[in-house]
C-alpha cells in the first residue's frame, strides 16, 4: 500500500460545488425578499381615497356634465408626488371606449403593479340622472 | 495477512482538510442563519408598525368613532373608538378640533384608542393645494426613530387635504 489517495475526490468536489451554489442562490434569493403587501394595500387605499374625494368634491360630476376633464386634471396634478394616477370615465354600457381620460402630469404609464378601482357616478340633470363608471388606476411613480 | 503492527494516523491530512471544510460550512451556515433571523425580526417589527399605521389612518379617515358624537364628551372616558370622519374621506372639523385638544392632555389614551399603544404617533393635515400643514397633533418623532408614514386623501370643509399619519417605535 504505497499509493496515496486523492484528498479531494471528484464526488467530494462536486458536493462542495453544489453546496456553495445552493448557498449562494439561497442567499441571493432571500436577500431580495421584500414586504410588498404594504405598498399594494396603500396603493389601493390611495386610489379609493382619490376616487371618493373626486366624487365628494363634485369634480367627477362637473367634468362629465360640462365635458371638461380639467376638473379631474386639477385634482390629479395635486396628488402626492410619489403617486401617479390615470382617471377614465366610461359610459354605462361601453367599457371599451372611455368618454374622457386624464393622466397626472409628469407620469408615465410604466407601472408593474398598479391598483385599479371602479366606481359608478351619477351625473344629474334635474330629476334625471345618467350613470357612468369612473376608473382610477394608481401606481408608484418611478423616477427616470 | 494484514500486518498488525502498523498504526493508523488519526490526524491524517485528508481528515484535517475534511474537518476544516466541515467547520467552514458550519460557520457559514450559523452566521447566515443568525443574519437571516435578525433580518426577519427587523422586517416583522417594521411590518407590524406599518400595519398599525395603516389601521390608525383608516380609523381616522373612515370612521366617525364610537359613540358617533364622542367629540361632545367632556372627558375621553366613555369613548370606545376614535375617528374624525363625518362620512368616508370627509373630515369633521369639530372632531378634528377635539382630537387636537385631547391629544395634548390624553396622548396615551388617544394612542390606545387608535391601536398604537406600542408606538408614538404624529398626524398632520396638509392643504393639498400647497402641501402646507394646517393642523397637526401628536408627538413628532425624533430623527433617528424608525417611522412608518401613511398619506390619506380626504376633504375638510370643502377643501382637498392630505392626512399624514406618522407612526414610530418608542
Amino acid at each position: 500500500m504505497t499509493k496515496k489517495g486523492f484528498i479531494i475526490s471528484v464526488d467530494a468536489f462536486i458536493a462542495l460545488l453544489l453546496f456553495f451554489a445552493i448557498f449562494a442562490a439561497s442567499t441571493y434569493h432571500l436577500g431580495t425578499a421584500k414586504f410588498s403587501a404594504k405598498n399594494t394595500i396603500l396603493l389601493k387605499e390611495s386610489a379609493m381615497d382619490a376616487l371618493t374625494v373626486l366624487e365628494k368634491n363634485g369634480s367627477l360630476e362637473k367634468a362629465i356634465k360640462e365635458n371638461k376633464p380639467n376638473y379631474i386634471r386639477g385634482f390629479a396634478n395635486r396628488l402626492p408626488a410619489s403617486l401617479c394616477a390615470e382617471v377614465s370615465i366610461f359610459g354605462q354600457n361601453n367599457m371599451a371606449e372611455p368618454v374622457m381620460t386624464v393622466l397626472k402630469s409628469g407620469c408615465k404609464k410604466n407601472f408593474t403593479e398598479p391598483a385599479t378601482i371602479n366606481k359608478s357616478v351619477a351625473a344629474r340633470t334635474g330629476n334625471a340622472a345618467d350613470y357612468y363608471i369612473a376608473r382610477i388606476t394608481a401606481w408608484q411613480k418611478v423616477s427616470g | 495477512m494484514l500486518e498488525t503492527n502498523t498504526r493508523g494516523q488519526i490526524f491524517s491530512t485528508d481528515l484535517i482538510i475534511a474537518g476544516a471544510v466541515f467547520l467552514l460550512i458550519a460557520t457559514m451556515t450559523i452566521l447566515y442563519s443568525n443574519q437571516m433571523a435578525q433580518n426577519i425580526s427587523a422586517t416583522e417589527t417594521a411590518n407590524a408598525r406599518e400595519q398599525a399605521a395603516i389601521a390608525a389612518a383608516n380609523s381616522l379617515v373612515y370612521s366617525p368613532g364610537t359613540p358617533g358624537n364622542w367629540e361632545n364628551y367632556p372627558e375621553i372616558t366613555g369613548v370606545e373608538s376614535i375617528g374624525i370622519a363625518k362620512t368616508r374621506n370627509e373630515i369633521d372639523s369639530q372632531k378634528l378640533g377635539r382630537i387636537i385638544l385631547l391629544s395634548q392632555t390624553n396622548y396615551t389614551e388617544i394612542k390606545d384608542l387608535l391601536g398604537l399603544s406600542k408606538y408614538g404617533f404624529f398626524v398632520s393635515v396638509q392643504n393639498m393645494q400647497n402641501n402646507q400643514p394646517i393642523y397637526q397633533f401628536g408627538t413628532l418623532p425624533l430623527a433617528e426613530k424608525e417611522t412608518s408614514t401613511v398619506n390619506r386623501i380626504a376633504t375638510l370643509n370643502g377643501s382637498d387635504i392630505i392626512l399624514r399619519v406618522q407612526v414610530y417605535s418608542t
